[in-house]
């Protein structure tokens, strides 16, 4: 037990050592944190204003409000944000490690080669699309008129939340495929594409491919699920659900992980 | 200033790189995947407000399918990346060692570029032919005139868009936030293109400002060409709207480049 809470001491103490080296060699080009942060605001504004264009014409799309669809954006910006901080400076970077031998060293430390190769480094300066995308959302929300309470608001953030972990289970999966094949440049295009279908409700899909991002793929629960969770259309069973669904992924994508290390050979194998 | 057919190999070999360069990155793919999902996504919701409301301005179903899909080809076609690139080249050094070459830099982007467009166009204006006979929904409508007078607007558009972000990538020489800049220039721009929508969808306000500004030539005019939907006197407007800000761009160009590039120490200098 005490072995236990020692080494999680030292992962949260590693995290920091990590995440500090990456912020102290971002910051030496300050001008361009200043220009990220303007660029971030932005094309947040450019996202909101975007859509808006629709709701000249009508008052709702598929039973979507302009407000209601304002959290969805909110959302996909959030959680785009988390992609780009956390996801995209670790994922981008596998192609390399495998390449250059890099992981070889990597899985020679005396730490879980998992955490290693998905949180050595961040995006500082994307840190602040999370904050600005849940803004909007909460803008949108209040816009709805809707019956706002802590609960509420507590279960929509954890429905989020869900949504976080199943899009760190769906790239850890993709490294895990990226150590199979060296040649797996644009993962993280491929990850961005996922990502960008969620940018407006799933309502808005017809046919197979509405079937596709509900079902087969977690793109409802990224965006749509806790925009209806916040709008009281669904209840506390769908975060249990989200919640479910973010654990079976990250097991699944653990044990994928470790069976491509197994098939790993090293860079000169 | 080299002779013609000492010019025509220049850029013919430059072209061919810029080729051979595109069939060899990948990663180029999943950009296009990228690119072309956004207006996709824009397409499904404008046939769902159709389906609800009825024409929009002027645009039913088949409208917007022919619009999107006529687009897909011409956002690829007349995008252009040098803006970052140039950003790049000057701040590694690299573009040192590129004036040590007997051609101009600028012509050597332009070709590498040029080369990937041609390949570009090869791979997409054939999908769009079968599928145009292929989908009832896809109905091209424009005279033989129109076509030629698209393709002729087409190259225009692509011209005025890498004089754009040339002018852009100019500013390289006196701040490092010329890519930044060309990403605001080019998603107001987004806007204005019909790049979202097309133009006549947009409140009253953007319309006037996308008549004057330069983005529309770059994206609805060639569209809206094709598709057949312009008068005479819209496309001799539209046409000689193209121009001016081609000139423009062009002349700007010219005079960062003559100023910039004495000023220009390389990194480090």
């Amino acid at each position: 037990m005490t072995v236990q809470i020692r080494s999680r001491w030292r992962y949260r103490r590693l995290l920091a050592i990590f995440w500090r080296n990456t912020l102290a060699t971002e910051m030496e080009y300050r001008v361009n944190f200043w220009s990220n942060l303007v660029l971030s605001t932005f094309w947040l504004g450019w996202a909101a204003l975007g859509i808006r264009v629709y709701f000249r014409f009508t008052t709702s799309v598929r039973g979507w409000t302009y407000a209601e669809m304002l959290i969805v954006v909110g959302l996909f910006f959030a959680l785009n944000g988390v992609r780009q901080a956390l996801i995209t400076p670790n994922l981008a970077r596998m192609t390399e490690y495998v390449r250059d031998g890099t992981l070889d060293f990597l899985l020679t430390k005396p730490v879980n080669s998992q955490f290693m190769v998905s949180f050595r480094h961040i995006g500082v300066f994307n840190w602040l699309d999370p904050v600005l995308g849940l803004i909007l959302a909460f803008t949108g929300l209040i816009a709805t008129d809707q019956p706002v309470t802590v609960g509420s608001i507590a279960l929509f953030l954890g429905a989020f939340l869900c949504a976080i972990v199943i899009l760190y289970a769906v790239s850890l999966a993709m490294m895990s495929l990226s150590l199979r094949s060296v040649s797996s440049e644009g993962v993280d295009d491929l990850l961005q594409g996922l990502v960008e279908t969620s940018r407006l409700p799933v309502q808005i899909y017809r046919g197979a491919l509405r079937t596709v991002f509900s079902v087969v793929l977690p793109v409802a629960l990224f965006t749509t699920v806790p925009t209806q969770v916040a709008l009281g259309q669904r209840g506390a069973a769908w975060v249990a659900l989200a919640a479910g669904v973010a654990i079976v992924a990250n097991v699944v994508a653990s044990a994928l992980w470790r069976v491509a290390l197994r098939g790993y050979t090293g860079a000169s194998g | 200033m080299p002779p013609v057919s000492e010019r025509i190999v220049i850029w013919r070999s430059l072209m061919r790189v810029g080729f051979g360069q595109a069939l060899a990155y990948r990663g180029q793919v999943a950009i296009f995947l990228l690119t072309a999902l956004f207006p996709l996504v824009m397409m499904t919701v404008w046939l769902s407000v159709v389906e609800e409301v009825g024409p929009t301005a002027g645009w039913d179903r088949q409208g917007f399918i022919s619009y999107y899909a006529v687009g897909a080809v011409v956002f690829q076609l007349t995008t252009s990346s040098i803006a970052w690139r140039w950003d790049d080249l000057v701040r590694t050094g690299e573009l040192s060692s590129l004036l040590l070459r007997p051609v101009s830099p600028l012509t050597q982007q332009v070709g590498l570029e040029v080369g990937q467009r041609v390949l570009s166009a090869a791979l997409l204006v054939p999908v769009l032919v079968v599928a145009t006979i292929a989908l009832p929904d896809l109905s091209v409508s424009g005279s033989v005139m129109n076509l030629i007078l698209g393709v002729v607007a087409l190259g225009g558009g692509y011209a005025l868009t890498t004089a754009m972000a040339l002018t852009f990538a100019m500013v390289a020489f006196w701040s490092t936030q010329s890519g930044n800049l060309y990403a605001l220039w080019w998603g107001a721009g987004a806007f204005l293109a019909g790049w979202i929508a097309p133009v006549s969808v947009l409140p009253p306000g953007l319309r006037r400002a996308a008549a004057i500004l330069p983005f529309r030539s770059t994206v609805g005019l060639p569209i809206e060409l094709i598709l057949g939907r312009l008068d005479t006197a819209q496309i001799v407007v539209g046409m000689a709207t193209l121009a001016g800000w081609l000139a423009a761009f062009t002349v700007a160009v010219r005079v960062l480049w003559s100023r910039g590039i004495k000023r220009h120490q390389a990194v480090g200098g």
